[in-house]
């Protein structure tokens, strides 16, 4: 294990954080960082008493006092259940409940209702007065209590709490990274970067581990609508960005526009494919690009630096991760693991088997140990902006409607579709039906277009009905 | 035509790598100029930004056509 706080520590007067906020630019050194958290975990312990095992939620847009809230909570004792903010504060109250959560950190009194115990203002515990001397606890004191749980679907179905421990989270340092600080982990020069993952995403938990551990000067992107305003009017050496992203990115590319990159010299994507097109526009303009896989429920499996060759493979295992091909799915064993699902033994037992975890990604490992995601096992649609869709979850809300008498859901072109056989007399109202639903649903799960089948759709063997995949 | 037509199309023609022969008033953003809603907050941010009026990106699937931009900006000044 690795100890985080020491490498915060470590640093003192490197600024570890820059945001601007109302044209206003705020910088943060480490120093002040640690004593942040700090002031952070004692606010938290005024309000809540003794946090050790509590299960502590934060429900905000990417912002500096997240990357202080979430410390504090992780190194308080307690575990903390990042939260995806697309979704409706009836839906997440709903998973937060089943995950036994005692409180949620809220941007401000403005923010959606959640019917959680406690709902905290991040105001009230970001003081950032430093009239204190305050300190953690022992956080290394047990180190199989559970440090960070994001809720997914999984292979399939309804959202579920993945555990992950303490020592997984911290069992090795992180690799969101360019390729000369993997390959030289003693490299400790100053290293540009901003945050554009969404906090409420493994990978964007990754790139806040990776970044700090690494000393790096990370520049806070508050709101996804000024990324490409961020990049103009800041300098960068790297990011980790969804393939959404590096789309919009690319964009600038085409439009001849590079200089309004930052001045960046390598990007990563992760939390989905990219198509390699895009990973050519930044190549041909002298920028060199790294892939990450890896999973909510392993952390990290692989790393890829190799833009030439084998740039369509997703790379090679980090260092002791363990990666096997069984009945072509990729099977992981590492210490980055996660625990299993939070109070869910079934899907647990469906994840991991024999102490592999079974990723639903179907693979292919060449001669020299590269491997290459060749489709899915899982019934799960994975969408450029690295958001995860259960065809299942959306499937039983259409079959609320008695008219739709058998539906299915995929992924085309990046949007939602939904194949519906119904009568023709029927599909006014069923168009009508979807209309309202997708109001109801986040707005990375709203269907973009239904089809209508004439016939009732294709099944398989068994009588389900067949997922096609593109 | 308003005013704000020529920016919300030189925006979209920008952010989205759109040949602005490509964008009408009533060119539907998702159907006809395919806008992620990545593009579609980077395209409110430009234009709030060129303008000074806000646009929110809380409803921004109500916003159906080029149109429907134009005419917040509209009602705004």
């Amino acid at each position: 294990m690795y100890d985080l706080i020491k490498e915060i520590l470590a640093r003192k007067e490197r600024i570890g954080f820059r945001y601007v906020r109302d044209g206003k630019e705020f910088t943060v050194t480490y120093e002040q960082y640690y004593r942040n958290i700090c002031e952070c975990y004692h606010n938290l312990t005024e309000r809540l008493g003794d946090i050790s095992g509590k299960h502590i939620a934060i429900a905000m847009n990417n912002c500096y006092e997240y990357l202080v809230t979430m410390p504090a909570i992780i190194f308080g004792g307690a575990a903390v259940l990042p939260v995806n903010i697309l979704e409706s504060a009836e839906t997440v109250s709903i998973i937060l409940k089943k995950a036994d959560t005692c409180a949620i950190v809220i941007k401000d009194e403005e923010s959606e209702s959640y019917d959680i115990p406690n709902v905290i203002p991040v105001k009230d515990i970001c003081t950032f007065t430093d009239q204190g001397d305050w300190e953690l606890p022992n956080y290394e004191e047990n180190p199989d209590r559970i440090a960070l749980m994001i809720h997914t679907s999984g292979t399939t179905g309804r959202p579920k709490g993945v555990m992950e421990l303490y020592k997984n989270l911290f069992y090795r340092k992180k690799h969101d990274l360019p390729k000369e600080y993997i390959l030289d982990p003693a490299k400790d020069d100053p290293l540009n970067t901003i945050l554009t993952f969404p906090l409420y995403h493994q990978v964007g938990v990754c790139c806040w581990l990776s970044w700090v551990t690494r000393g790096c000067t990370t520049f806070i992107n508050e709101n996804p609508g000024d990324i490409l305003n961020d990049f103009k009017n800041n300098k960068f050496d790297f990011t980790l960005a969804t393939p959404a992203v590096m789309k919009l990115l690319g964009k600038r590319l085409k439009r001849g526009k590079v200089d309004e990159l930052g001045g960046i010299k390598s990007i990563g994507s992760a939390g989905a494919p990219i198509q390699k097109d895009i990973i050519d526009l930044f190549l041909e303009n002298g920028i060199s690009y790294v892939q990450i896989y890896g999973l909510t429920e392993t952390g990290e499996i692989t790393y890829n630096y190799d833009d030439g060759d084998h740039v369509t493979s997703v790379g090679l295992p980090i260092e002791d991760t363990k990666v096997c091909l069984i009945d072509g799915e990729i099977c992981v064993d590492s210490g980055t693991n996660c625990a299993g699902y939070y109070k869910n033994e079934q899907a647990t037992d469906e994840l991991i088997r024999d102490g592999w975890i079974h990723t639903g990604d179907l693979g292919a490992i060449d001669d020299e140990g590269y491997i290459y995601i060749v489709g899915r096992k899982k019934n799960l649609i994975i969408l450029s902006g690295g958001e995860n869709v259960s065809p299942e979850e959306i499937e039983e809300s259409l079959y609320a409607n008695e008219a739709i008498k058998e539906c299915r859901v995929f992924e085309q072109d990046d949007k939602i579709y939904a194949e519906i056989f119904a009568n023709e007399s029927d599909q006014d109202e069923i168009r009508d039906f979807v209309t309202e639903l997708n109001k109801k649903l986040p707005i990375f799960k709203r269907i973009y277009r239904v089809v209508f089948s004439e016939t009732d759709l294709e099944k398989t063997a068994a009588g389900k009905i067949r997922r096609k995949y593109n | 035509m308003s005013k704000y037509f020529d920016i919300v199309a030189e925006v979209i023609e920008d952010v989205a790598d759109i040949s602005r022969d490509e964008i009408n008033m009533d060119s539907s953003l998702m159907d006809d100029l395919e806008l992620s809603s990545l593009e579609l907050m980077t395209i409110f941010s430009d234009i709030s930004r060129k303008t000074s009026i806000p646009i929110s990106n809380k409803n921004i699937l109500e916003f159906e056509t080029v149109a429907d931009i134009v005419a917040v900006l509209d009602a705004h000044s």
